[in-house]
């Protein structure tokens, strides 16, 4: 189960998911340069590490290619913290990105009775950034269920 | 991101007009009635109101003594359904990453 709380008038993002694994198993997955391209991003893009330095300092960079079309994304970053097994704190920011587009990523793993629970809190600079993460041009229309609006006002 | 987003967003930020919409989700309301859980004056909360059916939020009606304010859930639609494609999408990676740490205590059991 992947949860995704995005909640009106804050400025971060959080993202949850348990594993059925100890985590130190679940850290090391996570930090692993050669697994990124097996997993990180969205199934239609293929991504490449370029740089994944993970340590204290150390810098990443990945590169995201679009099946379809050929073109190209690139994400990069710091590890300001690296705290193996229970968590990193590192930036992460779009290329050529520019203003908005940088964020300050907290990952935790937290363990319970074999499990581990992976929480991502995406901070941006402004609430503005972070609604501006939505994307312009998301199909419009698709019409949820008032569940969800109601979930959206309850988290409130 | 376009104005209409920027709109609902900007109008769901504020707790006041969240608990109106929380109100007018079980069914539409007079003014006088949205108010009365509120400590403030009927300008501050008419104020609200404008911001939310600027925003698309809340329709009123033009006809009748009491104009109920009614919800309107297509702006949101928006907001649900990309919250709901992100979901999707991290869901899946973290599928894969999965696979691979099955994989690996695989290897590990030999």
């Amino acid at each position: 189960m992947t949860e995704v709380i995005f909640e009106p008038g804050r400025q971060d993002i959080i993202i949850r998911r348990e594993f059925d694994a100890p985590r130190e198993k679940v850290f090391k997955a996570f930090t692993d340069p050669e697994l990124i391209p097996r997993w990180w991003g969205a199934r239609r893009f293929t991504t490449t590490v370029d740089r994944m330095d993970v340590r204290q300092g150390g810098q990443w960079r990945f590169v995201t290619r679009n099946n379809d079309d050929g073109s190209e994304y690139a994400f990069r970053g710091v590890y300001h913290d690296v705290a193996a097994p229970s968590g990193t704190v590192f930036t992460f920011e779009f290329e050529p990105g520019g203003p908005g587009y940088l964020q300050f990523v907290t990952e935790t793993f937290e363990e319970a009775d074999g499990r581990t629970v992976y929480t991502q809190v995406c901070l941006f600079q402004s609430v503005e950034d972070r609604d501006g993460w939505i994307p312009t041009d998301m199909d419009k229309g698709i019409r949820e269920s008032l569940d969800l609006l109601a979930d959206l006002i309850a988290r409130s | 991101m376009d104005d209409e987003l920027s709109r609902t967003f900007a109008a769901l930020a504020d707790p006041t007009r969240r608990a109106i919409l929380a109100r007018l989700a079980d069914g539409p309301a007079p003014v006088n009635e949205l108010a009365q859980p509120f400590d403030m004056t009927p300008q501050a909360i008419s104020k609200h109101l404008k911001v939310l059916e600027s925003a698309g939020l809340i329709s009123r009606s033009r006809q009748g003594q009491w104009r109920p304010c009614r919800l309107e859930v297509a702006p949101l639609d928006a907001v649900t359904a990309w919250i709901a494609r992100y979901r999707a999408a991290w869901a899946d990676s973290f599928d894969r990453l999965e696979a691979e740490i099955k994989k690996m205590r695989h290897k590990e059991d030999g």
